[in-house]
């Protein structure tokens, strides 16, 4: 059974050999699991102690991040690469503050 | 699998670059797809900081909102090397440092990445899961461009860096 921790990356803030910041001190190293947003591509760390339930886009089958337009609407990262082959010169992978797509989404219609 | 390079650059020193604004020629590391039809992806991130003193900076990667204009062509101390035995030795696409005009980062897609440290001493990699990488293709600005640059509050630490990024 596909599991979504097979969408993780890793992260690693080595500061053992360095002075440190205050969220990864000195003489510690961080390791943190990320995934990427497959509706807006921002890298997400996972912050373990988080208890709030993450988005999760069933049709992508992976979690999304936390910004309301990823949340809301599926227009995943891969079908945006193969219209920007195919229309290109539109914003395809660029989204909005708020995650918000910004092309003109009569062209997914045209498209397909 | 495509062809795999890495984009290097040794001991360099970003300062902070405002989003929409023309980047400072050396202070950024950017990555442009060949024209249309082509896709790349970046696969890896890594920052080594070198500096001598106590430097805290904040790194970010993420999208063009404004291509460069006439990209400047590699010199040392930043240069590309081909990973695996069958990626052609010339990597497609432009990889620069420099430009007539720099490149602009986008506001809402230019901090695709974040990475912080203390960069007296501090290794910071990331790397994407299959699937997970960040993705650009040829064409024009915001599809066809990523960068690597300091952000608010980098005050010039000396790093070395590269990106991974894969010819699809």
């Amino acid at each position: 059974m596909p599991s979504l921790k097979t969408h993780e990356g890793y992260l690693l803030i080595d500061h053992r050999g360095s002075p440190g910041t205050s969220q990864v001190p000195g003489g510690t190293m961080l390791e943190a699991a990320s995934f990427t947003c497959p509706h807006c591509s921002r890298v997400i760390f996972k912050n373990p102690r988080r208890v709030r339930p993450r988005g999760y886009c069933r049709k992508c089958d992976q979690n999304v991040c936390d910004l309301p337009g990823c949340n809301l609407e599926c227009f995943p990262i891969q079908q945006m690469l193969h219209l920007a082959l195919e229309v290109p010169d539109q914003p395809w992978l660029a989204r909005g503050a708020r995650g918000e797509i910004l092309f003109d989404p009569s062209l997914i219609r045209r498209s397909y | 699998m495509g062809y795999v390079y890495s984009f290097s650059n040794a001991s360099w020193l970003p300062t902070a670059q405002a989003d929409t604004t023309a980047m400072t020629n050396a202070k950024y590391m950017a990555l442009k797809a060949p024209a249309t039809p082509a896709m790349q992806r970046v696969t890896e991130v890594f920052l080594g900081g070198e500096n001598t003193a106590t430097n805290i900076g904040v790194m970010v990667f993420g999208r063009h909102s404004t291509d460069a204009t006439t990209p400047t062509a590699l010199a040392a101390p930043a240069d590309i090397a081909a990973l695996n035995i069958s990626s052609v030795a010339t990597a497609r696409g432009t990889q620069y440092t420099a430009a007539g005009t720099g490149p602009q980062r986008s506001v809402s897609s230019g901090h695709l990445l974040t990475l912080s440290g203390n960069f007296f001493g501090a290794i910071i990699r990331w790397f994407a899961a299959p699937g997970g990488e960040i993705y650009y293709v040829g064409g024009s600005a915001p599809n066809d461009e990523v960068s690597l640059s300091g952000f608010t509050n980098t005050t010039a630490p000396q790093i070395s860096s590269h990106v991974h990024f894969e010819d699809l």
